[in-house]
């Protein structure tokens, strides 16, 4: 198979029918099928209990919804990158939201519940070492907990507070929290950004520093 | 697996807060200027003015971080030769070990 230039996938795949258009989507399938592949492989511990068929429909499955995607968008690309990068893009994304979908299926929501200042405490205190922290530095470690939990509950929205504890404490994804707060993915950056800007302005005007504060936790 | 509470995680947040530009450009953006970021940085090319907010969206964003790492890891395959084939990828999921050329294709030499 020769390689196509930007211009010639874009005109194949503009055709309305024809074999140049046949040939260019197969064509085509074959490389979004292999570049959701090494996307899996980078996943590898979270399909141990899949078999080798259910991987691989999953690349083809994600391959064809990719191919939908790219051809009613192909008038959106501007030759900016090369047309495979371009296009792997929407098949990665495919498949990213396939892997998380499975793995937050079943997970429980227990963690809208959880109290800040409990779990900025549990944060801190798993991973530590077992000597005794020093008295004037854990003073110092619970003050500014406990300014971080005042900020936190009485500055931030409930759903940025939820948002804040769902992605940035509990590691989730953006996707499974977007759907439990009924927000785009793109939605909830934004409530992230604006939740992130208003801590840092509250730090500020304690006059404290980023260096003030990890130096504390520093062990 | 899950990430879970942890101090590390804390001391990755409290980073976060501090890194917080008072402008950043959301998911939507962020993919549509991802396969540009991604060549720049693999042709090791000074990032234009209008790329440098996918880095700073990329360190908050653990889903388009994600996504960044499978499109460059692509990408860089391709520049390197190629994508490997369905049999050499299946055959490296089947193992559960990526191999050094997969993950570090060669380059240059």
């Amino acid at each position: 198979m020769a390689a196509r230039s930007n211009a010639d996938w874009v005109e194949a795949l503009s055709e309305a029918e024809g074999e140049t258009l046949s040939q260019a989507l197969q064509d085509l399938r074959g490389f979004l099928v292999r570049a959701t592949l090494v996307y899996l492989t980078q996943h590898r511990s979270e399909l141990a209990l899949w078999s080798q068929a259910d991987i691989l429909q999953l690349a083809e499955d994600c391959a064809q919804d990719a191919l939908l995607e790219i051809r009613a968008q192909i008038s959106t690309f501007r030759g900016e990158a090369k047309f495979t990068t371009w296009a792997y893009r929407f098949v990665i994304n495919r498949a990213a939201s396939e892997l998380r979908r499975q793995r937050y299926r079943n997970v429980s929501l227990d963690w809208l519940n959880d109290d800040v200042p409990s779990l900025l405490q549990k944060m801190v205190t798993l991973g530590t070492r077992a000597e005794p922290v020093e008295p004037e530095h854990l003073v110092e470690q619970q003050a500014y907990l406990q300014l971080l939990a005042n900020i936190i509950s009485a500055e931030l929205s409930d759903r940025q507070r939820l948002a804040v504890i769902g992605v940035l404490w509990e590691g989730r994804s953006m996707e499974e929290v977007a759907a439990v707060l009924g927000l785009t993915r793109n939605a909830l950056y934004k409530l992230l950004h604006d939740a992130r800007k208003r801590i840092k302005a509250k730090l500020a005007e304690h006059y404290l520093t980023e260096g003030d504060i990890l130096a504390a936790f520093e062990e | 697996m899950m990430d879970t509470l942890s101090r590390g995680r804390f001391l990755d947040w409290l980073t976060q807060i501090y890194a917080t530009a008072e402008t950043e450009i959301a998911c939507e953006q962020t993919q549509r200027l991802l396969a540009r970021y991604v060549e720049a940085e693999l042709a090791e090319a000074d990032l234009e003015e209008g790329l440098a907010p996918v880095r700073d969206h990329l360190t908050h964003c653990p889903d388009c971080h994600d996504e960044y790492n499978g499109l460059r890891l692509a990408a860089e395959l391709e520049a390197g030769g190629g994508l490997p084939t369905v049999d050499e990828m299946m055959a490296q999921l089947e193992s559960g070990v990526v191999s050094d050329s997969l993950t570090h294709p060669v380059t240059g030499t």
